[in-house]
């Protein structure tokens, strides 16, 4: 018996393990855990670090391959095959001291939804490549929306909430922007710098223009609640968001998938998604290992990506013609990942990820509310992160991009 | 087996299945007890699962209300009670459902903080005053969380019923069984207590009833018994002691029955057989005093008296003897009822001369009619009263009285006289042969007693005498009645029992 410590365990899933038990007589049973990331990976470490063999596999986060690494088995030589085909950026992610911990199960990373009905409506042939044409689109679209009977009509959603949502979509607009990642690979702090101040003044700026002044308390669900509902025209989110919408009366057939849209320096997208990792502790490791390559296969990347919308880190699967036909964006954004791609300063931060990127999100939290200005905002960030981390106080005097990470 | 055990191992058995029988009804009354315990337990469990199932539709609907109200003041405490309500009845409910395999405590745990995510999500929403974004958070993901309770509350409710219906079938066929296991325990108890029983009664009464049979029979006189009682108990060695009893009594009985039957055949024959000498000695000193008394001297002459008296009173014994033994040999005894006072008057008769002679009285009470061989009983009371007469004071007319008494279905006859009495010293002697108080002072030989003796113990009776020196005597003999059944009176006299051995 496999004891396998999922997320929501979908109904997909459910299938899709069934379909394993069948083939191989090993019987999987999923560990209920809490919704939410954090407490999941709570509840994770409480297991892991109890040494407590009872879950065999788990879920984790693109965040937690520090924070989990010493407690999970290297997969690089067990799974060499399947992690070859693996975009590099997503196994990179994985990788602690020349160790793979996990394996990518589905691969996330920011996007923009917008209405396509809307953008042809108002005369725009294709979604905003840079936050100038978003800004220019959304306002457009907004006011003329409003005179036309919506008067709770908005532009742009996104997760504004002190989370951390809030830190993906900030490292975004940070990074394109040219303001690099707060943490830089030669273990500095980088956030009080002019380009993510511009960066975070511009967002600052939408808050009540083209988003809602509800916008700073919103998390995914929210912002997808609110697009999915036809009261906003763009969304930037997840590609979760994309089977559901596919399935919303409001907007079903009225949307479309872009790249999150590029600032002055560059284009750049958050990687989420989540990994399976093998606990050290299992009794099952061979059977753990079996299920992983299960899980892995094309077979079931392809189910998943086409059943359920979940995109596969695998390389082979972005030219798929069957998931592509689910997934049509997925073919345009798999060709630009290499480069829009940006991680999280996770690995960075190690096990201070999480006190990390609270201060981050929060700092820019306080900006946005109008609570600071950006100036200072940027400037008490970069005093946190570097009492947080003991990195060097080093930001950027200038904005350049050459120097981000992935 | 001896009996003892017998009957041991017969209440044994049937206690032994009557407590196999309850230990098992016990059980599966325990089994009862327990499945009736689950029953409640599946039923608080429902209630739990319904509490929190209620309180999610509360949520959902209580916060519509708030959040239509826009008020965020009022939000927030409303939401904080009703999460602390929810949380305090899925706490109740993981209680209930903690030690069970299913994944409801998983299911009631992820439920927690799904729920206590929308609650953060709202509460940050309402901060901003971002209503719209509530009430989408309301249709949306609190629905969803909803129908997933409601998802819940169904698999439970299908779990409890299945479980439920599972405890019910238990209990009806653990009521089932133990119904049949407490009848057939009854059967199978009584149906061996009965076996068993019956067993035991007999082979107990079996060898009872063929030991009482023998008993009869011995009790009758049959010695011959025989005994078929193969037990190796109690009553088998009863049974063996009586069998090598009355083999032994029935080898003694025998021979004396034999020796008897001899000696009585010997005695008539030699009594009879003496009777020829002894007549011929009679006849020739009879013929020697009448034809040649004078040639004899004085002294011959009475050496020859001593010869004749000698004869004579010879022949007296011989007669005495042979009537003796006639009377024990005598198989042609014939019983019928006679009128004892006629009895008593051919007697007065036979002893006229002697009664005249001696100046005798002779009187009697009422006497009663009996039944018994008259010639016997007139040689009965001839004796009796010719010895009373015989046995006379000098110089005292002798009084004889006979009188009568029904005494334990007999009749009990008293011959009293005013004679000269019997030292007590004789008075088990004087119903033997040959025995006389004073030899040859009255005459006789000395058998007029043991002939009467003889005499009332052929007829079944007994005889007996009180008596003391010049106080006369008194003779007491019974006699069956006439008047009662013939059979009943005098079975006893062909019973071994009564019959005269000497």
């Amino acid at each position: 018996m496999l004891m396998w410590m999922a997320g929501n365990a979908h109904r997909l899933d459910r299938r899709i393990v069934d379909e394993f038990t069948r083939k191989t007589g090993i019987p999987v049973r999923f560990v209920p855990v809490p919704e939410s990331a954090s407490q999941q990976l709570t509840q994770e470490l409480i297991l892991l670090e109890h040494g407590s063999s009872a879950v065999d596999v788990f879920q984790v986060d693109t965040t937690w391959p520090a924070i989990v690494a010493s407690y999970m088995l290297d997969l690089k030589d067990v799974l060499a095959k399947e992690l070859s085909d693996e975009q590099p950026a997503v196994v990179e992610n994985a990788t602690i001291d020349g160790r793979i911990i996990a394996a990518p199960l589905l691969m996330e990373y920011g996007m923009l939804y917008y209405r396509s009905d809307l953008l042809k409506k108002y005369g725009f042939s294709r979604p905003p490549h840079t936050w100038s044409e978003l800004e220019t689109e959304a306002s457009r679209i907004q006011r003329g929306e409003r005179l036309r009977g919506r008067p709770d009509f908005w532009g742009y959603v996104w997760q504004g909430a002190d989370y951390e949502g809030l830190t993906c979509n900030a490292l975004e607009w940070q990074s394109s922007h040219g303001g690099g990642n707060p943490l830089e690979q030669d273990h500095a702090v980088n956030v009080n710098n002019p380009a993510a101040i511009r960066a975070f003044s511009r967002a600052a700026g939408w808050v009540g223009t083209i988003s809602p002044p509800g916008v700073v308390a919103y998390i995914e669900e929210d912002s997808r609640n609110i697009w999915q509902s036809g009261r906003a025209a763009f969304l930037r989110s997840w590609g979760y968001v994309y089977p559901l919408a596919k399935g919303s009366a409001e907007v079903s057939g009225k949307f479309s998938v872009a790249p999150v849209p590029a600032g002055p320096a560059r284009r750049a997208s958050v990687l989420g998604g989540w990994y399976l990792g093998i606990s050290k502790r299992t009794r099952h490791r061979n059977e753990a290992i079996e299920f992983l390559r299960y899980m892995l296969s094309r077979q079931v990347q392809t189910e998943r990506a086409v059943n359920g919308g979940f995109l596969p880190p695998s390389r082979s699967l972005s030219r798929d013609r069957a998931v592509l036909h689910a997934i049509p964006f997925f073919a345009s954004i798999s060709s630009e990942m290499p480069d829009v791609i940006i991680r999280r300063p996770a690995s960075l931060a190690g096990a201070r990820y999480g006190r990390v990127s609270r201060a981050y999100a929060h700092g820019v939290h306080m900006i946005l509310t109008g609570n600071v200005t950006p100036a200072e905002g940027a400037s008490a960030i970069q005093a946190d992160l570097v009492h947080l981390t003991g990195f060097a106080d080093r930001p950027q005097q200038f904005g350049n991009s050459a120097q981000e990470s992935r | 087996m001896s009996i003892g055990r017998r009957l041991a191992l017969a209440f044994g058995s049937v206690a032994f299945i009557i407590a196999c029988g309850a230990a098992i009804a016990s059980w599966q009354f325990h089994n009862i007890l327990e499945e009736t315990r689950t029953l409640t337990a599946v039923d608080d469990k429902v209630l739990a699962v319904y509490r929190v199932r209620a309180d999610v539709g509360a949520i959902r609907r209580r916060l519509d209300d708030l959040s239509r109200l826009r008020d965020a003041s009022a939000f927030s405490p409303s939401a904080r009670r009703l999460r602390k309500e929810l949380s305090d009845d899925i706490d109740q409910a993981l209680l209930y459902f903690r030690e069970t395999g299913t994944p409801i405590p998983g299911t009631l745990g992820a439920l927690r903080d799904a729920i206590g995510d929308q609650f953060d999500a709202m509460q940050r929403l309402t901060e901003v005053n971002d209503w719209t974004a509530v009430r989408l958070r309301l249709d949306n993901q609190v629905d969803e969380i909803l129908s997933g309770v409601r998802e819940m509350v169904e698999h439970v409710n299908a779990d409890v019923t299945e479980q439920r219906d599972r405890s019910l079938k238990e209990i009806e066929a653990g009521q089932r069984r133990a119904q049949i296991i407490l009848a057939l325990t009854m059967l199978t108890s009584l149906a061996i207590a009965v076996a068993l029983g019956l067993y035991v009664t007999r082979s107990i009464v079996a060898p009872l009833s063929q030991l009482k049979a023998a008993a009869h029979q011995f009790a009758a006189g049959d010695f011959n018994v025989t005994l078929r009682i193969g037990a190796k108990d109690e009553l088998g060695d009863v049974s063996n002691a009586f069998a090598i009893a009355a083999r032994k009594l029935n080898d003694y009985y025998s021979t004396l029955k034999r020796s008897n039957e001899d000696l009585e055949q010997f005695a008539y024959a030699a009594s009879h057989d003496l009777q020829e000498p002894l007549r011929t000695i009679s006849t020739f000193s009879e013929l020697l005093r009448e034809r040649h008394q004078n040639t004899l001297s004085h002294e011959g002459q009475e050496f020859l008296s001593y010869l004749v008296d000698a004869s004579a009173r010879m022949r007296q014994l011989i007669a005495g003897i042979l009537e003796y033994s006639r009377l024990v040999s005598a198989e042609d005894h014939q019983s019928e009822a006679i009128e004892s006072d006629e009895v008593l008057g051919v007697v007065v008769q036979n002893l006229q001369a002697t009664i005249e002679q001696t100046r005798a009285t002779i009187t009697h009470d009422e006497l009663p009619r009996v039944l018994g061989s008259r010639q016997q009983l007139i040689q009965l009371f001839q004796n009796l009263v010719g010895n009373a007469i015989k046995y006379r004071r000098d110089e005292v007319p002798p009084h004889i009285h006979i009188s009568a008494n029904e005494d334990d279905g007999m009749w009990k006859f008293c011959c009293e006289d005013n004679g000269i009495g019997i030292d007590s010293m004789y008075h088990l002697h004087i119903f033997g042969m040959f025995k006389q108080l004073e030899r040859g002072s009255q005459g006789g030989v000395g058998m007029g007693l043991a002939i009467s003796r003889r005499i009332v113990e052929r007829h079944g009776g007994t005889i007996s005498v009180i008596s003391a020196v010049g106080k006369g005597s008194r003779f007491y003999f019974t006699l069956p009645c006439a008047e009662k059944d013939v059979g009943a009176v005098c079975c006893g006299t062909g019973s071994p029992a009564s019959k005269p051995v000497a």
